[in-house]
């Protein structure tokens, strides 16, 4: 039965880690805006999927 | 690529049967051009388009159909040329360390996904341009661009000449800190989401009651953890709670948040005490649950309308800078800067900083930003012009006699600014109920003590405690959030946009409704020539237009727009007059049109003088009558008043003369509570005394004259034709098109009251529940477990569910 508590253990440390993660996503801006990306990812890249479109990123 | 599109737009064409431009979907009327296949409605929408299909970036026109502006180029050199001094330009840039400089404007015009692609592809058009993205909701758009390279003016102009004129106002240079509430809101919800989960998943044991030997063994270990997980919760995410409360007790109001607050306290004490001292299971659980479903009715509160601004002041409509004289020519002074007796030039559609006198040229005058106005009034040299006036026509240069920031209206506005600090949240439901509530709750908690501690001194500690925590009013607080969050979105979908949730009960508490005239209950740029007098022929009608078509006085081009059905004649000896009239001969019968003077109904004992807006019609010395420009009211206007009048109590406070007064007595009523010649001053005078005498007023209204009124009243509503019309800081947006349902919105917010009313009462119902377990010391863990969180989910799904049907029943959905 020991196992249970180690398990437990491990399973808290990974979600403690999905936490951090979100926070320090959301300390980045990432959810700041939740509309625009939703637009942008429907924009075509040019012909043939040769890609003109650079992406600009955070800033 | 561009061909297919050519061949697609130009298909489009064939099928219309007028032409619209290709660019912004206009309709191509008289000087539209024609390229190929191709029509544009004017040289700068087909500058755009060529321009976009020289650099391949003709993709803005497969995302959306005809999704361009029309650019305005005018000047554009002279009216940036103030981002060319250093001090304003430092204060716009968000970052410059002399090669690269970063900006974020303010761009109404976005609108589709068109925009946010050609915006962000920008890079394109000038290579200076390192990088550019949008914020969609709040129409915001950063550049980063090498500013050695490309000057900001000039990065202005290149959007400008696209059609996305950034909107650069003197509030603009008083950067805000960013709200990153949002962001704080959503990282307490995840602490107190992942405790929950976590403490949920630990207490399972207990739950399901196994009390075997191994079980036993780890239930300490167990509750360990739960402690470790519940301490950020208490520690960062309840402290949305605990810090309201303090500031409320601060200044001797007991709110919502005291008994939340108390409640988390005790709970967190006494599980502490419960598993280090006495090795039970304490109640973690239900303290995450409860932190946490507190906080979701926190974030469903907190609905906003990013697109819609509702704290503009007088200093988002003016701009940065003037042109004012330097010696003997004009150049860009900061507005700050600007002193009385300055010379300033200002050009056609440009807003008058400041209260001036005219010096030179004539002035066209478009106060509808003031007062809802939207005729222009012709101004003559030495007359005065007040600020917030649009200049329409041609440059006309000013004496500043007051500096702006001293303007009659920027003094209104600072004036109520200290008058009125609105009492937020201190009245609501909930914190009114709170301050009995608790006072009763703590009583209640003394007397078990004491009781047990006569009787069974063991059970004193854990039955008082119990009643502290069962008595959270975990329910109670969700109930106001949940309702009023869902009644702000409901109206939201019905086009009553609202600063935040909490209008909804202050609309709910109204007692009057005061309206403004022109641009409220009337339909702002529709005014309509009625003519007074005997039956005009067709013949008459023709020499009419005739004659105001030579003219370009508004009142001229109105008359010209309603009789522009009519037959051409040849006019002869046509003469202007200003301010007077207009005359000339057609075929041989002189024909006067213009003021009462003009036409010489002094000397007529017939006609009457009229003191509305009034054109006056005379062929051959014969007065066949006059014009009168009557305002178009809203449609559906007597029935939102008279459904109102059932239940409140109206009011009308207009600008204008009495000239309507007959008109509007018969839609209010009475005329009892019309009053006319209302200078903003006097309009927020009669807000606040009728507050003062203890009423709730709402002011609807939507000039900046209204604005001292909007802010002085309970609720501010200001009515809008559209979403980029400029509105004055108020409560709530109103779209033009949702006037009708007026009376549906005040019905559907007193709804939403009772609908929080029956809710306290369910909650009540639970806690007594509770409180019967707690006051005998039986409570258990597993017991608050459920119960706790069973009344709020009640609770919640009540309030949703009953919100969203009371407005289908009042038709807003």
């Amino acid at each position: 039965m020991e196992v249970v508590v180690i398990l437990i253990f491990f399973s808290l440390i990974i979600a403690a880690g999905f936490l951090i993660a979100f926070i320090l996503a959301l300390r980045n801006g990432q959810f700041d805006d939740l509309v625009t990306p939703s637009m942008r990812m429907l924009f075509d890249n040019k012909k043939n999927g040769e890609s003109k479109i650079k992406k600009t990123g955070e800033f | 690529m561009s061909n297919r599109i050519e061949k697609n737009l130009a298909g489009k064409l064939i099928q219309n049967a007028k032409p619209v431009c290709v660019h912004c979907g206009d309709p191509c009327g008289k000087g539209s051009l024609q390229e190929n296949d191709l029509y544009f409605c004017c040289n700068g929408c087909r500058a755009v388009y060529n321009l976009l299909n020289d650099l391949e970036l003709d993709d803005y026109y497969s995302i959306e159909d005809k999704p361009g502006l029309k650019p305005n180029r005018l000047g554009a050199e002279d009216r940036f040329a103030y981002l060319d001094q250093e001090n304003i330009r430092e204060k716009l840039l968000d970052y410059n360390d002399g090669k690269v400089a970063r900006i974020s404007f303010s761009v109404p015009q976005i609108h589709c996904s068109s925009c946010i692609w050609l915006l962000e592809n920008l890079y394109k058009i000038n290579k200076s341009v390192l990088s550019s993205r949008v914020d969609f909701q709040k129409r915001l758009l950063s550049v980063t661009f090498s500013i050695n390279e490309l000057s900001l003016k000039d990065m202005v102009i290149l959007l400008a000449s696209i059609g996305y004129e950034p909107e650069i106002r003197s509030s603009s240079l008083n950067k805000k800190p960013k709200d990153k509430s949002f962001r704080t809101l959503y990282a307490r919800l995840a602490v107190a989401g992942f405790g929950f989960g976590n403490i949920m998943l630990l207490s399972f044991p207990e739950y399901l009651g196994f009390d075997s030997s191994v079980a036993e063994s780890y239930s300490f270990v167990f509750a360990i953890v739960k402690i470790l997980l519940a301490i950020p919760i208490v520690v960062f995410s309840a402290f949305d709670f605990f810090k309201p409360a303090f500031a409320g007790l601060r200044q001797k109001y007991i709110n919502m948040d005291v008994p939340v607050s108390i409640g988390i306290i005790i709970l967190f004490g006494r599980s502490l005490y419960d598993i280090i001292f006495l090795n039970q299971a304490g109640y973690m659980d239900s303290l995450a649950a409860l932190v946490f479903l507190l906080l979701i009715g926190r974030l469903y509160q907190k609905k906003t309308y990013f697109s819609l601004l509702f704290t503009r002041d007088f200093r988002s409509f003016f701009p940065i800078s003037v042109l004012a004289k330097n010696k003997d020519s004009f150049s860009s002074m900061p507005l700050d800067d600007l002193e009385e007796g300055n010379r300033i030039l200002i050009r056609n559609q440009e807003i008058i900083p400041a209260d001036s006198i005219l010096i030179t040229g004539s002035g066209k005058i478009d106060y509808s930003f003031v007062t809802g106005e939207s005729v222009p009034i012709e101004v003559n040299s030495g007359e005065k012009i007040y600020a917030g006036g649009r200049q329409i026509g041609q440059s006309i240069e000013l004496d500043v006699i007051k500096k702006p920031s001293r303007s009659y209206l920027m003094e209104l506005w600072e004036q109520t600014s200290r008058v009125i600090e609105k009492q937020q949240n201190v009245g609501t439901l909930a914190n009114r109920i709170s301050s009995y509530f608790t006072p009763l709750i703590l009583g209640l908690a003394f007397i078990t003590a004491i009781f047990w501690l006569i009787f069974d001194p063991t059970k004193m500690m854990n039955s008082s405690t119990a009643v502290l925590i069962i008595a959270c009013p975990c329910a109670l607080a969700l109930a106001s959030p949940f309702t009023l969050g869902t009644a702000q979105r409901l109206m939201g979908r019905a086009n009553l946009f609202l600063k935040d949730s909490t209008v909804v009960e202050n609309m709910a508490r109204l007692t009057s409704i005061v309206f403004d005239k022109t641009g409220t209950i009337t339909q702002s740029g529709a005014s309509e020539p009625v003519f007074v007098g005997a039956k005009l022929t067709p013949a008459q009608k023709s020499m009419i237009y005739s004659i105001v078509r030579q003219s370009t006085h508004p009142l001229s081009i109105l008359l010209s727009d309603l009789l522009s059905e009519t037959e051409i004649k040849a006019v002869k000896k046509f003469n202007e007059e200003k301010g007077k009239g207009l005359e000339a001969e057609i075929e041989g019968f002189s024909i006067r049109v213009g003021s009462y003077k003009w036409v010489g109904a002094e000397d007529n004992k017939k006609i009457d003088k009229i003191d509305s807006t009034t054109i006056y019609i005379s062929i051959d010395n014969d007065i066949l009558g006059y014009y009168r420009i009557a305002n178009l009211f809203r449609k559906g206007l007597p029935e939102v008043i008279s459904s109102i009048n059932s239940i409140y109590s109206t009011a009308l406070l207009s600008g204008d003369n009495d000239s309507e007064k007959n008109r509007l007595s018969g839609i209010f009523g009475s005329d009892n509570n019309l009053f006319f010649d209302k200078a903003p001053h006097d309009k927020l005078s009669y807000i606040s005394s009728r507050i003062d005498a203890g009423e709730q007023v709402a002011m609807v209204g939507d000039g900046l004259n209204d604005a001292g009124a909007l802010k002085a009243a309970t609720v501010g509503l200001t009515i809008a034709e559209n979403d980029s019309t400029f509105s004055p800081a108020c409560d709530g947006i109103l779209m033009a098109s949702g006037f009708r349902l007026l009376p549906q919105f005040l019905k559907f917010s007193r709804d939403s009251l009772r609908i929080i009313k029956i809710s306290f009462l369910i909650s009540f119902l639970y806690n007594t529940i509770g409180l019967a377990i707690a006051v005998q010391g039986i409570l258990s863990p597993v017991i608050a477990a459920i119960l706790m969180p069973a009344s709020s989910v009640t609770v919640v799904l009540f309030t949703t569910l009953s919100t969203a049907f009371m407005a289908k029943k009042r038709g807003l959905l």
